[in-house]
């Protein structure tokens, strides 16, 4: 599978963020995450969109 | 006579309300199922028997409270209660003392009920199968060496065990139906909102829901309904109106438009899965209801965006015990945990701005086109405890999942999902479905839920001790 982060990456972040980090760790991270950011970054989102309309639109779909 | 661990909910609290059974007895009942199946499923964190007698005893002194008095329960071990301990299911906390109540357990308290215990669970409700390394792995009632489904497990596996009447669970990604499925239960994941999380622990705050377990559809719904509501304690509690959810239990359902989903909910299933899918659908149009098809949007996309805000969120809770106390974390959950350390803020963000505009478009399409969407809560039949064994291996992502790929969507959609018993498959394990609707109609849902179970009496059937 093609990874969008390289496991040293991975481990370099969780060290950043004051976690150990083994190179195995590393690779598990990176392996584990693929799937998913690799569909995320093909979402296309609209530019005014936000994070915060979830509990408004959520509210907004009940029923009429 | 009956035991009184047999009755169902309801039939336990107007048994207790008419004087022909005491809560002391009721509650002696249940603890008697409890310890005799505890060696068998390891339902329980810790039983509080003494406790659960002397609250027995007091109800039945007392005037009626509400509509759980004098009945007995135990919920997921994550609800805070002020002065107890609370695992959450791990090493970590396995002496931690909450100094507060959850909001959820406080309105089940002045509802009358009586508190058993706490119930194991995954450690910190991070995995979908019911091990645990910490407290020893929950097993399923109708056949111990099957998964009870997690992370409510011991909520699963108690309340189909006759261990407690009902039990509050939590879901993120399915934690509540999981069980509710592998069991043989009813379980609602409710609309994110509709119950208050103060006092429950989090996994992941923006997905997180609070809803029961229990025998039966009506049981569930009184139990919601003595929760759900807005919370000044959880400014995240939504404001909206509380419908009577008992009520709503024997309203018509003829008429009502039950969605047959095309695409994404049909793919890969059992064929044990599929039967029982497309049968639960004849009772409905049975019953009244018209079966409609509904085309599914991409909904892989919309797992991928849950898979990282859950990631992102629960990494950023637990960041200083894997910075502190690594090792006592079981190997899959800190493998879990990890990789969200590494979702960078623009995916994280990307994904929640993905999820709240993809439901108005999805409410809008499936919603518009039908009342409640019938749908797989698992793909495949309950699996074993020891097929789904794979600790923090290599096998585990994939697995895991898998096993959440058709309740995670309802999560990061904030969307009702109830699931519901149907049958047992040929090993003799419990097969169910979810129906799904539109937000805030948790009323419908528990309609078409007890018509369905009315019909088919799947829940008289009792898993032998």
């Amino acid at each position: 599978m093609n990874l969008p982060l390289s496991p040293e990456h991975c481990a370099e972040l969780a060290r950043a963020l004051g976690v150990t980090a083994t190179p195995a760790q590393g690779q598990a991270m990176a392996t584990s995450l693929a799937p998913a950011l690799t569909k995320v970054a093909t979402l296309r989102v609209s530019f005014e969109a936000e994070p915060a309309a979830y509990a408004a639109n959520i509210a907004k779909g009940r029923a009429p | 006579m009956t035991d009184p661990a047999d009755f169902t909910l309801i039939e336990a609290a107007d048994a207790v309300a008419a004087r022909k059974v005491s809560s002391v007895e009721l509650t002696k009942a249940v603890l008697a199922r409890a310890k005799a199946w505890q060696p068998k499923i390891n339902a329980f964190i810790a039983l509080d028997e003494e406790g659960a007698l002397a609250a027995a005893a007091r109800a039945d002194e007392a005037p009626a409270r509400g509509k759980l008095h004098g009945v007995p329960l135990a919920h997921k071990d994550m609800y805070y209660r002020a002065g107890r301990v609370a695992t959450c299911g791990s090493a970590i906390r396995r002496d931690w003392r909450a100094d507060t109540t959850a909001t959820a357990l406080a309105r089940i308290d002045a509802a009358g009920a009586v508190d058993l215990g706490t119930l194991n669970m995954a450690e910190f409700a991070f995995g979908p199968t019911g091990h645990n390394y910490h407290h020893g792995h929950c097993r399923n009632p109708w056949n111990p060496a099957h998964m009870t489904g997690g992370s409510s497990s011991g909520s699963g596996a108690a309340v189909a065990a006759r261990a407690a009447l009902a039990a509050l669970g939590s879901d993120t990604g399915g934690s509540i139906r999981m069980p509710a499925f592998c069991n043989g239960l009813a379980g609602i994941k409710p609309t994110w909102g509709r119950v208050s999380r103060a006092g429950a622990m989090p996994l992941s705050w923006s997905m997180d829901t609070v809803g029961p377990l229990a025998r039966t559809v009506a049981d569930c719904a009184r139990v919601f309904g003595a929760i759900a509501g807005p919370d000044p304690a959880d400014p995240t509690a939504a404001a909206e109106p509380v419908d009577d959810y008992e009520a709503a239990c024997g309203k018509p359902i003829a008429g009502l438009r039950v969605g047959i989903p095309k695409g994404y909910f049909d793919q890969g299933l059992a064929p044990e899965i599929e039967a029982a899918l497309t049968a639960a659908a004849k009772i409905f149009e049975k019953l009244g209801a018209k079966l409609v098809t509904v085309a599914m949007p991409d909904l892989d996309a919309i797992n991928a965006a849950g898979s990282l805000i859950t990631l992102s969120e629960a990494a950023s809770a637990h960041r200083p015990w894997l910075i502190e106390r690594p090792q006592d974390y079981s190997e899959q959950v800190r493998a879990r945990l990890m990789p969200g350390l590494a979702v960078p803020a623009v995916a994280y963000l990307d994904a929640l701005r993905a999820r709240a505009a993809a439901i108005p478009g999805f409410v809008a399409s499936v919603f518009g086109a039908c009342d409640a969407l019938l749908c797989p809560v698992s793909d495949r039949p309950v699996p074993t405890i020891a097929e789904t064994d794979v600790a923090g291996g290599p096998a585990m992502p994939g697995l895991l999942a898998a096993l959440t790929r058709l309740s995670r969507p309802f999560n990061v959609l904030g969307l009702p999902a109830l699931s519901i018993p149907c049958g047992f498959d040929a090993k003799g394990l419990p097969l169910g479905f979810q129906l799904a609707g539109r937000p805030f109609a948790e009323a419908t849902l528990f309609a078409l839920g007890h018509a369905y179970e009315r019909e088919t009496q799947v829940h008289r059937r009792v898993p032998a001790p």
